[in-house]
């Protein structure tokens, strides 16, 4: 069974693979399969492995990045949706102008219409999350389904993001572990062929990924909250 | 009337936890099995930034007439059915708190201004249990028998008594009234709930439980509403009314016994405190600090039990001052809807007002170590009523601030030399609710808990609840015991039937 097969199969069944194998695929492989399996049209992408430890972890220089259809933003998040529901807490762009390769960082920054806190619900085919990095690319870069917060930030919110299940802080990190975001997004423009108007980027987490359990989610970060329910 | 941004969070916090009343917060009251829109709307104010973020009904004649009513129609079968038949409704409506417990937890915060760290540290359970513990209580207990030697047997039976009104504070909104709620309604009695005018919140979900549990109609009513001149007034004059079960001020209890002597009413009054919490020499003093926090602060130091008269032995009063004022300074007082947050708001305007006029006094008469001032906050908490953390040295024990509740986070603290001088300066106000003792000494905690002139004393810990325990206030801090069988002479009739064996 080639990579492709393993993933979309595992994907359908809603069940776990033992990752860490060679597929003989290499990275831009398995941006391929992932193109080919989680098809357009897009309502944006999501960035993974935007620290530099874990970059150095995985044996890469740069982050990687999935791709996030309509139907994955969320209102709430239903488990029994997921096959390993995990968490993390972030911070998502969306862009009011499109963003072509090659544009400049001003350029990208006036692209942006507005930052708001997110949550990315993670998903992997991937037993426990041990993978490879073509395994983790292949499968969309574990994504699973995504929160938007409701209030529209002009700038990137400063100091922490902290994540909340039901009132017991379950993920901390500093908001300036995402890097400069726009610099992110002049990367991915230029991996992707260009990004939209209206598309939505998430930056990626400056927490570890945590499980997911049922009940209140909270995510603060620059003074406001997202708030979900967990069924 | 309505400033947008926390007003729109809130809703939006609503919605997102899948809050199932209509927007915007318009509170109403429940009246035989139905929810009354009632008029002369009042505003519900959210302590923590001053924003009316909904209102309540007032009400008056009509509404109490009508629950009144209600609760006495619904008495009829209610008091009639054996406990076990009355157990499943309860144990259904404890359900439905449960259910509804992420909304309980936002709703006590808006109400009282207290952060919602502290409604997560068990609240909403507590609360489920209040009503569960005595639908199963109701059906265990048994009674009395008093053989006599010439031929006669006494046997003692206990019978509900009939409409109750339950008249409950702001502080621990939903907390207090459900502790009322349980008996009321286990032991066969039927129910008015008159909560506080400040925190409306709690007590209309709590109908909407008590609604979605199927209880029939009339055995719990919910009226809001005022005290003089309003819904309080009206249920403690109102004869079908039997029994007032009161939690709050004492000079209101006053009020309430005055109004209720007319119709000779059943009264439980759970009164103000001032309590003394003595630590003594041989305490472990990390632990005296940590209970000592919780016992000055929590929820803003807004509780009758609050151990506000900090008395501590001479040897140990530098070394627990010291620990005492950093842990103060480092609690962290803000927007009580974060997780992170530990000290919220008072509950209102005029609240923070009669505080500060402690804390003025204070500055006159005493030394404030810390505290004593407004927090500076960010929009939009920088209208709420917020006070630092507050602890203050150099009284004397008839000053003002030793002696009258203050019901906010502001301690004053005394030393001692001895057991006997300790035990003096505890008792040395007109309140008895209860007491802290903080020893490693087994022998001074029995000596010492039994010269308390109060009505409870937590030994090296505050605010422990068994709900099987006696609890309510010595001298002028209540009368009256709730809990487990205590509660029977209030919440029961009882009758002695005497038969001859010829």
């Amino acid at each position: 069974m080639t990579l492709l097969e393993a993933v979309e199969k595992a994907r359908a069944e809603r069940r776990t693979l033992s990752g860490g194998r060679d597929w003989g695929v290499g990275l831009e492989e398995a941006y391929r399969i992932q193109e080919a399996l989680f098809p357009g049209p897009l309502k944006g992408y999501k960035l993974g492995l935007v620290s530099e430890a874990k970059q150095r972890q995985m044996g890469i220089a740069e982050p990687i990045f999935g791709r996030v259809h309509p139907g994955m933003l969320l209102e709430r998040v239903v488990l029994e949706a997921f096959v390993q529901p995990r968490l993390e807490p972030e911070v998502a762009v969306v862009l009011k102008e499109d963003l072509p390769p090659g544009a400049s960082v001003g350029e990208a920054y006036r692209a942006v219409g507005g930052y708001f806190l997110a949550v990315d619900v993670l998903d992997s085919v991937w037993e426990g999350y041990r993978f490879t990095l073509p395994e983790v690319v292949a499968d969309n870069t574990s994504g699973g389904g995504f929160l938007l917060g409701r209030r529209r930030f002009s700038r990137l919110p400063q100091g922490s993001l902290r994540a909340y299940l039901n009132g017991e802080k379950v993920a901390e990190g500093p908001v300036e572990a995402l890097g400069d975001p726009g610099r992110r997004l002049l990367w991915l423009a230029e991996r992707v062929g260009g990004l939209r108007a209206g598309q939505v980027v998430f930056l990626g987490s400056p927490a570890q990924a945590v499980p997911l359990a049922r009940g209140v989610l909270e995510v603060w970060g620059g003074g406001d909250v997202l708030l979900a329910r967990v069924v | 009337m309505v400033e947008p941004k926390i007003y729109k969070e809130t809703v939006e916090r609503l919605e997102a936890l899948g809050f199932p009343f209509r927007l915007p917060l318009e509170v109403t009251h429940y009246i035989g099995g139905e929810f009354v829109r009632g008029e002369n709307f009042f505003p519900v104010v959210y302590p923590a930034t001053g924003e009316v973020i909904g209102t309540a009904p007032e009400g008056r004649e009509k509404e109490v007439e009508q629950a009144v009513a209600a609760a006495k129609e619904a008495f009829k079968k209610w008091s009639k059915m054996p406990p076990s038949q009355r157990r499943p409704y309860l144990r259904r409506f404890a359900e439905k708190i449960r259910e509804y417990k992420p909304v309980f937890e936002v709703l006590e915060t808006l109400d009282v201004g207290r952060p919602i760290h502290e409604n997560r540290l068990g609240y909403v359970d507590r609360m489920a249990n209040n009503i569960e513990f005595f639908a199963d209580f109701a059906v265990t207990h048994g009674s009395e028998a008093y053989p006599m030697e010439n031929g006669y047997i006494n046997y003692v039976l206990r019978f509900p008594v009939g409409v109750a009104a339950l008249i409950t504070p702001w502080n621990m909104p939903s907390m207090l009234a459900t502790w009322k709620i349980g008996p009321t309604l286990a032991f066969g009695n039927t129910a008015v709930l008159k909560p506080a005018e400040f925190t409306p919140l709690g007590a209309w979900l709590l109908a909407k439980c008590a609604h979605e549990a199927g209880l029939p109609p009339g055995v719990f009513n919910v009226v809001h509403g005022f005290g003089p001149d309003s819904a309080g007034e009206l249920l403690t004059k109102h004869p079908d009314v039997r029994l007032i079960s009161f939690t709050g001020e004492t000079t209101t209890g006053k009020i309430i016994m005055k109004n209720a002597s007319d119709t000779l009413k059943r009264l439980s009054m759970e009164l103000g405190g001032k309590a003394p919490n003595l630590i003594f020499e041989s305490a472990d003093l990390d632990r005296a600090v940590e209970v000592t926090m919780r016992a000055s602060f929590f929820n803003q130091g807004e509780v009758c039990l609050a151990g506000s008269r900090l008395l501590v032995q001479r040897s140990v009063y530098e070394p627990f001052l010291e620990r005492l004022v950093k842990a103060a300074r480092s609690l962290k007082v803000g927007d009580p809807l974060d997780p992170e947050t530990r000290m919220g708001a008072l509950i209102a305007e005029e609240h923070l007002n009669k505080v500060m006029s402690y804390v003025e006094i204070a500055r006159e008469t005493a030394t404030i170590l810390t505290g004593g001032r407004r927090p500076e906050l960010p929009h939009p908490f920088d209208k709420g009523y917020f006070l630092e953390p507050t602890v203050v040295v150099d009284v004397k024990p008839s000053d003002k601030v030793c002696q009258e509740e203050i019901f906010g986070p502001m301690v004053v603290v005394m030393p001692f030399d001895t057991e006997e001088e300790a035990i003096e300066l505890a008792n040395n106000t007109p309140y008895g609710l209860n007491a802290i003792v903080q020893t490693r000494d087994v022998g001074q905690a029995v000596r010492v808990s039994e010269a308390l002139e109060v009505g409870t004393v937590w030994v090296n810990d505050w605010f422990v609840r068994d709900l099987r325990v006696p609890f309510g206030g010595a001298k002028q801090s209540g009368i009256g015991r709730e809990g487990g069988h205590y509660g029977y002479e209030f919440y029961y009739e009882t009758k002695n039937v005497c038969i001859a064996n010829r």
